[in-house]
């Protein structure tokens, strides 16, 4: 039982960090049209260069801004590589770009910072002894950091003026523009919130995690799998999707191994992705004639 | 005329081995032969992405999976070389084409994602498992022999003949009725369908065969390290893969060049940065691996193979030479049931909006039956339904009496629907010949269709440079060039955009049909040119058949005239 709590903690804050993923995966998405693949490159960046400055005792708070200016600049990189008059037309195109951005990340990460792992400085974690069961804080911390950001994105796409304009971007970005809506504007704000996202995300999962150069590609395979869970367009489905996988992923590692992560997130994104033609064709099948001659 | 020319190119990709049989410095035959293995896998990923349009970036997964089962075979069960080698070929295809067989229901990017997860699976798997050796891989392989030529020479030499290969079967495979179908399977799933492909095996066997290319691959990069471990096959390295092929362009010699400047460009910039750590190489290729990507896509996207177009210019649009009879089409066989399409009650509906609303067809052989109504009528989805590409929801469809409303599209094309469609279905970046020739298996009967059609002098031009009438022509040639008769022929809207003479020859080519026995239903809104086609004219309105009789008393009707024309008169 006790193993099992643990192993939902873990799972839960982890999985918050694949909800910020997916959160930033979606309002790309929604707003530009492209799946931006170095969505969990960005992350990965933003978390070494949090531990980086948490190891050279930095301070929290630099070590977030430095999390979240790296993620920043990393983001408004792949807007400008990805984002062009011809993307919008070829998503496959597009996405092509933003792989190759990632592929940049990480080839600069791991120039910057070689092929060590970076962890957070050496110290006492705030245990919480419910009953019998000990609970490490910073996990709870973590997770409700990230309820705490989704809230307030979900709040501010849904209820303020430029949350509306991108949603409108979004829906139909010809009428956008005739309502006077700056869409490239509206785009690279959209990165910059996924940047924003993944800045914060790289904190909580520098807290949780181990940080490392190519850590990205998982990051990004387990967001995505998320988003699409959420239809690539509802941000609170994306973020319910980042925490089921990131609990089932906990489990995997607990109960069996923890390099089964990887295989465990190829089978829920290929089950995620085929869901819905599965479902069709079952909703398809009909009566063969025969049947309905006889009936 | 001989329109096809042989191809030689591919024996280019003979030159390294012949050179690497002359080299002796270690570090150019590693080079090279490192060029000559990711060409080969780089073919391999070719076909899928460039032919099939599916953008594998698991590439070195099946690299993987060749190259652990030959050096397990050999370490475990003492297997030589050669048949170690072959059997790790065998697995790699034959595990392309389980994991094809899931992950080919996905399209474009959703394919990519699935792939580039499976990479990330696979290499977690080989990293932690002991018996694929675990991050240290399978040592102390026995090096690739060849009796006169050194150690380092060997695996160069093998690789670039194989290479060759590869090149030699893939141009062959473009030229071939299989390879016409892929690409047009890239551009239209419809009208490879139309034409009788079944687009899901045609997916599969390029990504098999793509499988056994990366299997080749992996085992001859054992066989020149001697080792085998997981960080050779990383999805950095995929991605270097999917770099060849994009800076390669269309061409699959390109695919070649393309493994020349990503291989060439590391070794530069790695001994340009020659201090740094040599941990940090990975790193570097990374950076050129975007940039090369980033680079082509964004400023060269048609890549190397705009420069081999300098030199091989096709022949557009040349004058006709010789005169060729137009087709001459066979009877079709003759029936046994009395209307060979029959078309029952059928219902379609999208939504809550019913576009088919009980809608009967029966056409005998030889009959042109004309659908036409006003716009939304649901003239396009009854014709349609009748050829698949809606999955029926009601009614049914006989053709020659036996049901065919459970088949897909492309096994009503094989037991003799054909179609054009509303939207002109033709493969832009096919010419014209190819365009044809993929309708059947004959090649003599292209030149006779493309006679009918007055565009003999056009066969070896690029459909996207024909104009929209020459285009439906294109179209229409395709029907005339199948290998049998078709028993049905659906046609959607075939006279819109056509000029004048464009129009009496498609009448011409409507009336061959009939004569030879082909039932014809016409979709059309040229009500002058149904009158004079049509022996039986169905006038459909909001999904709901209205009339039905021979155009002469049935255009006079004024429930029929209250359709088209609506039935509010306003008088003055």
């Amino acid at each position: 039982m006790e193993s099992f709590v643990q192993y939902l903690v873990n799972g839960l804050a982890v999985g918050g960090v694949y909800s910020l993923i997916a959160i930033g995966y979606v309002v790309v998405f929604r707003v530009v049209r492209i799946v931006n693949i170095a969505q969990g490159d960005l992350l990965a960046a933003a978390t070494l260069v949090f531990l980086w400055l948490m190891n050279a005792q930095a301070g929290l708070p630099a070590a977030i801004a430095g999390a979240v200016i790296t993620a920043l600049i990393a983001s408004l990189f792949v807007e400008r590589i990805a984002v062009t008059a011809g993307t919008a037309y070829d998503e496959l195109r597009a996405f092509l770009l933003t792989l190759a951005a990632s592929q940049l990340i990480q080839g600069a990460m791991l120039l910057l910072f070689g092929t060590q792992y970076l962890t957070m400085p050496a110290s006492s974690p705030p245990i919480i002894v419910v009953g019998n069961i000990h609970v490490n804080g910073i996990y709870l911390l973590v997770t409700a950091l990230v309820i705490v950001a989704l809230i307030g994105l979900v709040l501010f796409l849904e209820r303020t003026p430029v949350g509306w304009a991108m949603l409108a971007t979004a829906d139909d970005p010809l009428a956008a523009r005739l309502c006077a809506v700056p869409i490239r504007r509206m785009g690279i704000l959209a990165f910059a919130i996924a940047a924003l996202v993944a800045g914060i995300g790289g904190a909580a999962y520098g807290a949780v995690a181990i940080g490392s150069w190519n850590a990205g590609t998982t990051l990004s395979t387990a967001g995505f799998a998320a988003a699409v869970l959420g239809g690539m367009t509802s941000p609170s489905r994306a973020a319910i999707g980042g925490f089921i996988l990131g609990i089932l992923q906990a489990l995997v590692s607990g109960y069996m191994a923890s390099y089964l992560q990887d295989p465990l997130t190829f089978v829920f994104l290929v089950v995620v992705l085929l869901l819905p033609a599965v479902a069709r064709g079952l909703r398809r099948r009909r009566p063969r004639r025969a049947a309905a001659v006889a009936a | 005329m001989s329109i096809r020319r042989a191809n030689a190119w591919w024996l280019l990709a003979l030159i390294p081995a012949v050179a690497a049989c002359i080299i002796r410095a270690p570090y150019y035959l590693v080079v090279m032969g490192t060029i000559g293995i990711d060409a080969i896998a780089a073919v391999g990923l070719a076909i899928t992405l460039r032919k099939a349009g599916q953008p594998s970036l698991a590439q070195t997964t099946f690299m993987a999976i060749g190259a652990y089962t030959a050096s397990l075979l050999e370490l475990n069960a003492h297997w030589p070389l050669a048949a170690a080698g072959i059997a790790g070929i065998a697995v790699a295809a034959l595990a392309a084409w389980i994991i094809g067989a899931i992950l080919l229901n996905l399209e474009g990017l959703y394919f990519a994602l699935g792939t580039l997860a499976l990479n990330a699976a696979a290499v977690a798997i080989f990293r932690n498992t002991g018996i694929f050796g675990n991050d240290a891989g399978l040592q102390d392989l026995s090096p690739l022999r060849v009796p006169g030529l050194s150690s380092d020479q060997a695996p160069t030499v093998v690789a670039w003949v194989l290479a060759a290969l590869g090149l030699y079967l893939a141009v062959r495979l473009d030229r071939s009725r299989f390879g016409r179908g892929l690409r047009m399977l890239r551009e239209s799933a419809k009208v490879t369908q139309s034409v009788g492909f079944d687009p899901a095996s045609l997916k599969r066997s390029a990504f098999t065969l793509s499988g056994a290319y990366a299997g080749a691959a992996g085992v001859l990069l054992t066989a020149q390290l001697s080792v085998v471990n997981p960080s050779l096959f990383s999805l950095g390295n995929s991605i270097a893969l999917l770099a060849m092929v994009i800076t390669g362009g269309e061409a699959l010699l390109g695919t070649i060049g393309g493994a020349i400047v990503i291989v060439v460009v590391h070794e530069l910039s790695r001994s340009w940065l020659q201090y740094a750590p040599v941990t940090l190489a990975g790193g570097i290729d990374l950076v050129v691996n975007g940039l090369v990507l980033i680079l082509i896509l964004r400023f060269w996207p048609r890549g190397l193979t705009s420069i081999a177009a300098l030199f091989s210019r096709r022949a557009r649009g040349g004058a006709a030479t010789a005169t060729v009879a137009p087709a001459v089409l066979d009877g079709v066989a003759a029936q046994d049931a009395k209307p060979v399409l029959q078309a029952r009650d059928i219902g379609h509906r999208f939504g809550g909006v019913y576009a088919v609303d009980g809608a009967s067809l029966a056409v005998e052989a030889g009959q042109v039956v004309a659908v036409i109504g006003p716009n939304g009528a649901g003239k396009t989805t009854l014709l349609s339904v009748i050829g698949g590409y809606h999955p029926i929801q009601r009614g049914e469809v006989d053709l020659g009496g036996a049901p065919v409303d459970d088949l897909p599209p492309f096994r009503r094309a094989r037991r003799g629907i054909a179609a054009t469609f509303q939207h002109m279905e033709v493969v832009q970046q096919m010419t014209v010949w190819e365009n044809v020739l993929a309708a059947g298996t004959h090649a003599e009967r292209v030149e006779p269709a493309l006679a009918a059609v007055d565009l003999l002098g056009a066969a070896e031009t690029l459909v996207s440079d024909l104009s929209f009438g020459q285009q439906r022509m294109v179209e229409l040639a395709r029907v005339l060039a199948r290998d049998e008769t078709p028993r049905v022929l659906l046609m959607d809207e075939p006279a819109s955009g056509l000029s004048q003479p464009e129009r009496a020859v498609l009448a011409g080519v409507i009336r061959r049909f009939a004569a030879a026995g082909t039932a014809v239903v016409l979709v059309e809104h040229d009500v002058a040119f149904v009158a004079r086609i049509a022996d039986r004219i169905l006038v459909l309105d909001h999904g709901v058949p209205i009339a039905e009789g021979e155009p002469q008393t049935l255009l006079r009707e004024q429930v029929v005239i209250d359709a088209y024309l609506g039935s509010a008169t306003v008088h003055a």
